[in-house]
């Protein structure tokens, strides 16, 4: 008996900790800590280069990267172990699972997509099944996230013709040359879309459309339409890059705006960014509760 | 023997320290004990994380007319309600096993009557709403009167709130109070300003008893039997009663057994439809 109940308690764990490392990534664990807030106001005052045509330029890498000599600290730099980083009250994983599940929902009602009626309960119904095979997270998948979901890209190559958005896993091309959107009849359904840009004084406004309605705005089951479409406003100052975005689609009662997000540029000159792991599905069939944060 | 009456005595006084005390009449102590005891603290910071909470449930509802007269019992078939501390909001669904379905919504300060459909009202073509604006107190003091509502607003009273024994219970007495949003609760109350509420508390600290006297009337409810009523794979650790009775001059207006919650802060937003915010 005492067996089983072992066994099966080292299930719940490693089941508990397989849900939870998609959270360690998200927080950026293992990388090198934010700017402070010092930092920021002082790259914030630099001059911010200009393209030759005049319009700012966006080029470099917006992350704090760690150097190939750097060792990579363990988990907790005491203990060696997931416990004491995994926030929850006890350190026991169970708990922080269930903390951070209820914690991480405390989103303000005016920063929640205000869907139409007719779709509170799919919402709902997204979010309890998350990671389970009846409504899987496209993100859980490892399918790309979608715009805005995906945020801002680590890292930015600009030409007077395109800028390429480097994000972990995927790109963006944002066409600046004048073009629009092709037409609807066009479209091919994507889970990037299709993005054109232009300038409005030093601010780049980016449109995007031709989503194919599989992507979500965010993990709490925030599901959207192929019909999306979605204006980040991206603004270069000194060495600092300010996002925010706005999307409208055909779900919601009124358009939806994201958090802004401000990045520091990366000072160094020989910075590289590490290739990241591959995304492989491997634990939805495993999953034995519908608990995640 | 003796040396088992002494192992025994033992036992009992280190049971007697594990257990929290129910006579605590620490403000703080008992303001912590409250919200602990119900699991609304969470992460290591214990933050207040108890935001909005779905109930499902069922029993019986004498309805109380405009004019405060209390209605024959009626079965309830099904009762869903939505809960949000944090603009503050309320939608109670009804279906009755004879007599009408009834949605009741109160979202800050307004109130309304969703007809047919759940967010009536708000898309054109999509269910309609009638305003029900002289019950915006009756609403509101139904929030503040939940385990959680009275947590919150207990805690909102600060210094205000009174910490007394009575027959071997911790009762807390407080004026409800307006107070600027934080994070989970935004105290809203309208009329309700200054009403006296008195909660008394349960071993544990949990709300047992939540009374208040409003408009020349008492209103109870009664909570027993507390319990992490999730699905058994959705455990939050957040705990609600299993049943509630709640009485309006001492007469039963609801009896409630609730079947299954979801306290992780559920999607729920209640935007107030274009014909009730111009009816104010």
């Amino acid at each position: 008996m005492k067996q089983r109940i072992a066994i099966g308690s080292i299930g719940a764990i490693v089941a508990v900790l397989t849900v939870a490392s998609g959270e360690i990534a998200a927080q950026g664990f293992g990388g090198p800590p934010p700017p402070s807030a010092a930092a920021m106001k002082e790259a914030a005052s630099r001059p911010t280069p200009k393209r030759p045509n005049g319009v700012p330029d966006f080029t470099g890498i917006w992350i704090q990267t760690r150097s190939r000599a750097e060792n990579i600290p363990a988990l907790d730099t005491v203990t060696g172990s997931y416990t004491n980083v995994l926030r929850g009250r006890t350190g026991n994983p169970v708990d922080f699972e269930r903390d951070s599940g209820v914690r991480e929902r405390v989103i303000p009602r005016e920063e929640r997509p205000w869907y139409k009626p007719q779709y509170w309960e799919r919402v709902q119904f997204n979010d309890i099944h998350g990671h389970s095979q009846k409504a899987p997270d496209p993100d859980f998948l490892c399918m790309p996230p979608g715009v805005p979901r995906i945020g801002l890209p680590q890292e930015i190559v600009q030409t007077d013709r395109q800028m390429i958005f480097i994000y972990p896993l995927h790109l963006r091309r944002i066409y600046i040359d004048g073009r629009d959107h092709p037409p609807e009849e066009q479209w091919l359904g994507t889970w990037l879309g299709h993005s054109v840009g232009r300038w409005e004084g030093d601010t780049l406004v980016v449109s995007t459309v031709d989503f194919n309605g599989q992507e979500w705005l965010g993990w709490p089951g925030w599901f959207t339409s192929p019909d999306k479409h979605v204006i980040e406003r991206l603004r270069r100052v000194g060495n600092t890059l300010t996002w925010e975005a706005e999307v409208t689609d055909s779900l919601l009662l009124q358009p939806w705006k994201t958090s802004q997000q401000t990045r520091m540029l990366n000072p160094d000159p020989m910075a590289e960014i590490e290739e990241p792991l591959p995304c492989v599905e491997r634990d939805l069939q495993h999953i034995v509760t519908r608990e995640r944060g | 023997m003796r040396r088992y009456a002494a192992g025994f005595v033992l036992l009992a006084l280190m049971l007697a320290a594990a257990l929290p005390h129910a006579q605590e009449t620490d403000r703080a102590k008992v303001f912590y004990s409250m919200a602990n005891s119900l699991g609304m603290l969470r992460t290591v910071r214990e933050l207040d994380s108890v935001m909005t909470v779905e109930v499902w449930g069922h029993g019986t509802v004498r309805d109380v007319t405009g004019t405060g007269a209390i209605g024959p019992e009626t079965q309830v078939k099904t009762l869903y309600a939505q809960l949000a501390y944090d603009f503050p909001g309320m939608r109670l669904d009804i279906v009755r096993a004879a007599g009408p379905r009834t949605i009741e919504v109160v979202s800050g300060t307004y109130a309304w009557n969703e007809n047919d459909k759940l967010g009536g009202g708000l898309e054109p073509g999509y269910g309609s709403a009638t305003p029900a604006m002289d019950q915006v107190a009756v609403r509101l003091l139904r929030i503040w009167m939940t385990p959680f509502g009275a947590v919150k607003a207990a805690r909102a009273a600060g210094d205000q709130a009174k910490i007394t024994v009575e027959n071997g219970r911790t009762v807390v007495t407080f004026p409800l109070v307006e107070a600027p949003p934080e994070q989970t609760v935004y105290m809203v109350v309208s009329e309700l300003k200054g009403t006296p509420m008195k909660v008394t508390l349960d071993a544990r600290y949990r709300p047992a008893q939540v009374e208040v006297r409003f408009r020349g009337r008492t209103f109870v409810n009664t909570y027993s039997n507390y319990g992490d009523l999730n699905e058994s794979d959705y455990k939050a650790d957040i705990f609600v009663p299993a049943n509630m009775v709640a009485t309006i001059d001492g007469q039963t207006v609801l009896d409630l057994t609730i079947d299954k919650t979801n306290t992780y802060n559920p999607y729920v937003i209640m935007p107030v439809p274009p014909a009730v915010q111009k009816s104010r």
